[in-house]
């Protein structure tokens, strides 16, 4: 179990974003360290899904307002998906990445930098690690929140200019 | 060719908390770093406890304080910016300067335009730099040792593929030329290597210079977090290189 005190810590994915081979184990794992503390997974989808006490499920239609106000996105997208996007987007917001280090997802990520990564073959305590590492040291996280709009600034629309 | 003495030096010195390994860093600068001007630069990168009022105070020194860490390329590019030296030196907090420190790598980058940078020897860094010195029981050991070692011998230069950034002295106008430290490297770790490429690419030569010793403590700043999560910064930035110029970082060996 994560423990986060008194603090409130929300995480925001996507349906698309959790590759489908690790879906069901992931939102199971999520589900049961997330008992009893104050980290909630926000699962954007359109999908009817059973709520639990710490997963949310939310229309993609609300996603749009919400996932600005989130902790932390995180992504284990197929390594087929680009995460150029998101990530980019979600740096330019001051929101800090977890992810894995498939395909391109950890190119615009800075690990303990602008956020975490994962990884794959150790995803669970890594999870586990990087949410904790967040919470419990909260300077962690504004600093990859400062570091993930300076760099989403900086580099937004240039991400590959000299790779 | 301009005599040391006559020369103007900035040194960028990135810090995260360690005051007093910083404070020794500093007045081992002052004590030895005779030359006409001498920029000290602090970069207080995001610390937790204050600095000590002998470093705030200092009239050599110049500070700037981010109030969160940016890591060590952009410390840096920051420090490089206000640097007004001749020659600009990127430095750790956790070494231990000696007589004839700077000079004497002033004075390889004097001897030819062709030599873009240059770093010294040491206990802790990566082999192209690295010498046996014996075991130090005391910082007076590590002044003897250095003392004794520190006599300029140009036979002892050598090209490298690549300068550990725990301490890398250049011209200014190559600074101008090659541009700042790339802040893709985040936290820090091969932004040193990606220079020194640069600094090859354009056509100079990084050089170390082998007759100049200065005493690295090594790695403080990173202790702090498991060594797996150092791993993991190591192969992610070493994959940006690789990205970014289509080669494996030049000198690597094997198990690095």
């Amino acid at each position: 179990m994560i423990s986060s005190g008194r603090r409130r810590f929300w995480i925001a994915t996507h349906e698309e974003w959790i590759r489908p081979s690790l879906k069901s184990e992931f939102f199971s794992f999520i589900g049961d360290t997330f008992k009893n503390s104050n980290c909630k997974l926000v699962c954007f989808t359109n999908k009817k899904l059973k709520q639990k006490q710490n997963i949310q499920y939310i229309s993609l239609a609300q996603s749009r307002r919400i996932w600005k106000e989130a902790h932390v996105i995180l992504t284990f997208a197929s390594p087929s998906i680009s995460m150029k996007e998101i990530h980019s987007k979600s740096l330019l917001q001051g929101i800090p990445v977890i992810t894995d280090d498939d395909g391109d997802h950890s190119y615009y990520v800075n690990h303990l930098y602008t956020g975490y990564i994962v990884d794959l073959k150790k995803w669970r305590e890594n999870l586990v690690s990087a949410v904790e590492m967040m919470v419990k040291e909260p300077s962690v996280w504004l600093t990859m929140r400062a570091n993930a709009k300076r760099m989403g600034k900086i580099y937004w629309g240039k991400w590959d200019g000299e790779v | 060719m301009g005599r040391f003495e006559d020369c103007s030096v900035s040194i960028i010195i990135p810090v995260r908390d360690e005051w007093a390994l910083t404070r020794e860093c500093v007045v081992r600068i002052l004590q030895h770093t005779k030359c006409r001007q001498v920029q000290v630069i602090l970069i207080n990168n995001g610390s937790q406890e204050n600095p000590p009022p002998f470093l705030l105070q200092h009239s050599s020194i110049t500070w700037i304080h981010n109030p969160w860490n940016r890591g060590f390329a952009s410390a840096t590019n920051q420090g490089l910016r206000i640097a007004t030296g001749d020659y600009l030196v990127c430095l750790n907090n956790d070494t231990r300067p000696g007589p004839h420190w700077l000079a004497q790598m002033v004075h390889v980058l004097q001897v030819s335009s062709q030599y873009g940078m240059v770093g010294p020897v040491s206990n802790r860094v990566i082999p192209e730099q690295k010498i046996q010195v014996p075991s130090f029981h005391s910082k007076a050991e590590i002044d003897a040792f250095t003392k004794g070692y520190n006599h300029t011998d140009s036979s002892k230069w050598r090209k490298s593929n690549r300068l550990s950034g725990f301490c890398l002295v250049l011209p200014r106008s190559i600074y101008e030329e090659i541009g700042e430290m790339d802040e893709r490297y985040g936290l820090g770790t091969y932004e040193d290597d990606d220079y020194s490429y640069r600094v090859r690419k354009a056509g100079y030569y990084c050089m170390v210079a082998g007759d100049t010793y200065l005493h690295h403590y090594g790695s403080q700043s990173f202790q702090k977090r498991p060594y797996q999560e150092f791993k993991k910064l190591l192969k992610q930035n070493r994959a940006y290189f690789i990205r970014k110029w289509g080669v494996s970082p030049p000198g690597e060996r094997k198990g690095e």
